[in-house]
This record gives C-alpha cells, structure tokens and sequence, in this order.
C-alpha cells in the first residue's frame, strides 16, 4: 500500500508514462488533446501535480488502456487525495527538496555517502543551526520544526533500513569553520543515533581507506509500493533525481565500493568515542 | 495566529557559542534538549558543585507546587517569563491536571528556547489556549503588549506571573548595569488586581557555610562562561514582590513552600537542611 499522498502520485505518473508509451504518444500529442501545455503533463508523469479525473479518463481513453489498468490507475489518482503527505517542510526550503524528502519518507531502504558534511537526516541540532546560521538563515522555529518532522522518518513503523557512510572529513570540517562545540555535539549525537535505532547503521570511512577515488555525495532510495528506485545528489543549484535503472545500478555498485573499506559498527562507534574525546579536550582548552 | 506570527520580524542573534542558562538546567533535569557544549559546562559546575542538580530539581518542584496552588485559588491565567526549554512538566501540563480551561503563555527571549516551546505546544498544547512568544523581560511593556496580542489571555483579569528562577540571571540594562528589579516593578504594576506572582531566585543568605566557595565558583563559571548572575539576599527578594501580599508561609526555600502541593510523582529530593537547596521562593497577590 503506497505510503504518502506523493509516493502515490508518483506512482501513478509512472504508470501513466508508461501508457503513454506504449500507445506511442508524446506529450505534445496528449497535451493538445487535453488543452494543456506539455509541461503539465510532464509534471503529471512526474508525480509532481495531481492528475484530475476527467483529465485521467482523456488518457486512458487515448491510450487504449485496458480496463483492469484502468480501473488501478483510477484508484490511485482517488487516493492521492488523502491526507497522510508529509507537509513537514514549508518555506524554509526550496520546492525542489520537498520531493527528497517526500520519498524518504516513502522509503523501504535509504542508503547515502557523505564525505565532508553531515547530511540533514543525521544532523544534530546545534550543527544544524550553526549551519543555517552561518548561510544566513535565522528563522530558528521553523528550521527546528524542519528537523524535527525529518527525523519522523527513524520512528516509523515498519522502520525503513537507513545506511550512511560517512568520510572521515566531516569531523575536521564543521559549518562555519573549526567549532569543537558542535563537533562533539554532532558526535555525540551520532553515537546516539547508533545506539538508539538499530535499523540505522553509520559506517565511517577512513581516510586510509584503499579506494581509487570517492564518489561526490549521493543518497539511494529503494520502494517497495511501486515507486521506482532513485538516486539523488544534490548539487549548488538544486537536485538531481536518477531513476534510470542502468544508472540507478552504477550508483549501488558505487555504494558497494565506499561500504567494503568503511568500519563496521563497533569500529564505529570506537571512532566516534576517540573524536568525542578529542572534541572534548579542544573545548576545555 | 500561526506560529509563525510568534516571531518578531527579525529575532536577536541566535547564541550559538555559550552554553545557556535553560539548556544547562534542562542537563541538570535530565532533558535532552541540550547541547554538547551545555553538558561540558554542567559536568563542570556539577564536579564543583554536585547539590547543584538536586537543587535544580527542588526548583522545578516549586514551579509545579506554585502552578497548583495558583490554579486552586482560582488562577486561570498563566504568564511564564524566562520559561527556558520544556522539561520535567511544564507550566501548562501541570496546570490541565487539575483544570481544564487553564490559559499559559510561554515567554522567553532566546530563540531556541522559543522554538522548543512552540513545538512542543505543537505535539501536546492546545492551541486556544497555549501559547510561546519571544519577548525581553527587559521591556516589560512590549512583552505585555505581545502577550495581548497573542489573545490567548485576558490581561483585563487576573494572570499568575511566573518568573521562576529566572531573576537571578543579571539583566542587563542598557547602562550595562542589571534592571531586573525595575522590570519587575513594572510588571507589578501592569498586573491587574487579583493578580499573582511567584519567584524563585538564588540566594547566599542562610546557605550552609561550606556553600560559600562553591556559590562562589559557581558564579565564577557561570559570569564567565555562560550568563553573568546576581545572588539576592532575602530582604532583596521580598522587594521584588513589592506591596503584594505574600502568600502563606512566606518567601521560604523551594523545599519548604507548600509541600502539600507535590503530585505523587515528583522526584524525591532530600537535603540535610532546608537550606541546601539554595533558592528563596514564594508567592504574592496583588490586592
């Protein structure tokens, strides 16, 4: 059963691109039949807007869709309706994030590598802050309740299987420059997290690892209500969604690679406790 | 009015580097709304000084007793001022044991304080009646003018001021110099009739004598470190209350006043003498 109102939407896009496809329309093709521009479409496809049922009917009549598909696609587009979509971020972030952060909320397993900063997921409060603070963003509630409603996604029931790597640079590069505070909060708060939630596991990755070259940053997600598995990396300008599946498999094997060297839990945690106390010490100072 | 409205346009820069006074006390309470610079200064206070937590506590407890006995003399109303971050049961939890239609704002002038508040009102207040503002204690007539504008009181009737431990961290006025008590005074007389107020504050008069030392250093971390303090002596604490009527049994240590008034929940706390537990507390009405 899809889990949120976007999932469901998403996977309605899908199924409509694929009858669109199959009946060998473009978009340009079913646009002017339904009075609209391409771009619409492209968003319905998308899961990005809903699909309005008299507009739904155009299609699969254009499509010559089959009657039980239909009937599955007309179910969904009646249950994207529902209350259940994760409204947690407002404006404090840009619209192009809320898709990333709808489907991490939709996930049944999240994978990401991250080598010189702490992705939001994983964030400690103080970190974030400090972070928001130093681009320039000071609107604290909101920030906090941001946070606070993307953590949701550890305490859901079933937990999605959450994995990070994390590079051994995003200790030594705090937001803001060199700040022992925070690093030890983040550390702590890491330490927290492992020993909390046993369906997340934080692997650091040493420096010493034996590896030709690092990856940049990105985040896998895998569904299991039908969403098709993407990949994500987030870019200065926005984010980019992979789903392609021969490219969604070149970032699994990249994942694979960076998880060989990475410590496994205990060393983990090891590490952690050896930063905390380091952090520790550089505070006292 | 959503939450967002809460918020002044631009709130004062956020301190992201010194550990605060109401994240360091919610360490000492056992929350988790603390960061790790908060606990490495409470771990310090609490080597010199270890009373210091259960002190904390017996502080707590004195807020929840005041609530109680605020809310059965037929206080409905409730202003927090320097109410901090939410631990250990807060004013507005206390006060819907035993009524319902209680009224509490939450004012504070940091603005993480603030958020934490409002998200917790978010999870389990009650909108009609719940509320968090950031405002300044410092100017006593535009925290007022926000609480009426909040429009979850009526200043019009009877409010319970609640400044909870909250004197004893210096206000600094513009001259540099602390202006709690002048804040205070105009809050007396911004209260109306029927009103009450409880305080609670440090004091170093009638302390056990090996408090000296410690209350010294004490101090020393927190003006140095954190926020700079000021320990009041009683007769200096009763001035606070000014012409109001102080409740039964008068200004008396946090573990003394109206016991009857712990829920059977409370942590126990024991201290050798009264005394141990540092904070001179009470209640007044206004007539």
């Amino acid at each position: 059963m899809p889990g949120t109102a976007t999932s469901v939407r998403i996977r309605l896009g899908n199924e409509i691109r694929a009858a669109r496809q199959a009946a060998g329309m473009t978009q340009v093709e079913i646009a002017e039949l339904l009075g609209c521009k391409q771009g619409k479409i492209n968003k319905i496809e998308d899961g990005t807007v809903a699909v309005k049922p008299a507009d739904l009917d155009v299609m699969l009549d254009a499509y010559k869709v089959g009657a039980a598909a239909a009937e599955l696609m007309r179910d969904l587009a009646a249950s994207g309706d529902r209350r259940g979509e994760w409204t947690g971020y407002r404006s404090a972030v840009p619209t192009w994030f809320r898709t990333f952060t709808n489907l991490e909320q939709a996930a049944s397993e999240i994978f990401a590598w991250h080598g010189e900063r702490i992705n939001g997921a994983l964030q400690s409060e103080h970190y974030m802050l400090t972070q928001f603070r130093a681009a320039g963003n000071t609107n604290v509630t909101e920030l906090m309740r941001n946070r606070r409603d993307r953590k949701r996604v550890f305490d859901l029931h079933p937990p999605p299987s959450h994995r990070f790597i994390l590079g051994e640079g995003v200790f030594l590069r705090m937001p803001g420059g060199p700040n022992p505070g925070v690093a030890l909060d983040q550390v702590q708060y890491l330490i927290d997290m492992i020993e909390r939630y046993p369906d997340v596991s934080i692997h650091i990755l040493p420096f010493e690892a034996r590896l030709p070259y690092i990856p940049n940053d990105f985040t896998i997600m895998r569904f299991t209500d039908g969403t098709t598995n993407c990949a994500f990396i987030e870019h200065v300008a926005g984010m980019q969604k992979i789903d392609n599946e021969v490219s969604f498999k070149k970032f699994v094997d990249a994942w694979d690679q960076l998880r060989g060297p990475a410590l496994e839990r205990n060393q983990t945690l090891d590490f952690l406790r050896d930063q905390a106390a380091r952090f520790a010490e550089q505070l006292d100072a | 009015m959503n939450a967002a409205d809460q918020e002044p346009a631009a709130p004062p820069g956020v301190d992201l580097e010194h550990p605060s006074v109401a994240r360091v006390y919610d360490f000492y309470l056992g929350g988790t709304a603390n960061w790790a610079i908060d606990r490495e200064f409470g771990k310090k206070v609490l080597s010199r000084f270890p009373l210091i937590r259960p002190i904390a506590k017996a502080n707590r407890v004195f807020l929840h007793r005041a609530v109680r006995h605020m809310v059965r003399l037929g206080v409905r109303q409730f202003v927090d001022v320097g109410s901090g971050v939410p631990t250990m049961g807060s004013t507005h939890q206390i006060a819907d044991e035993l009524c319902d239609d209680a009224r509490v704002v939450y004012v504070d002038n940091e603005p993480v304080a603030v958020a934490h508040s409002q998200m917790l009102l978010e999870e389990n207040g009650d909108r009609g009646r719940h509320a968090a503002i950031n405002a300044d204690l410092r100017e006593p007539d535009e925290l007022w003018q926000r609480v009426r504008e909040i429009e979850v009181l009526d200043l019009t009737k009877p409010v319970g001021l609640l400044m909870i431990a909250v004197l004893h961290v210096q206000q600094l006025g513009p001259d540099g110099t602390d202006m709690g008590p002048s804040a205070v005074a105009r809050f007396r007389q911004l209260l109306s009739a029927g009103s009450y107020m409880g305080i609670s504050h440090v004091t170093s008069e009638g302390v056990p004598a090996d408090y000296d030392t410690q209350m010294a250093e004490l101090k020393a971390l927190y003006d140095s470190r954190s926020s700079p303090v000021i320990w009041r002596t009683h007769e200096q604490v009763a001035e606070l209350f000014g012409d109001f009527e102080i409740l039964e049994p008068g200004l008396t240590w946090t573990t003394l006043w109206h016991p009857e008034e712990t829920s059977r929940m409370a942590p126990s706390i024991t201290f050798a003498t009264p005394n141990e537990s540092m904070i001179w507390a009470g209640v007044g009405r206004k007539g």
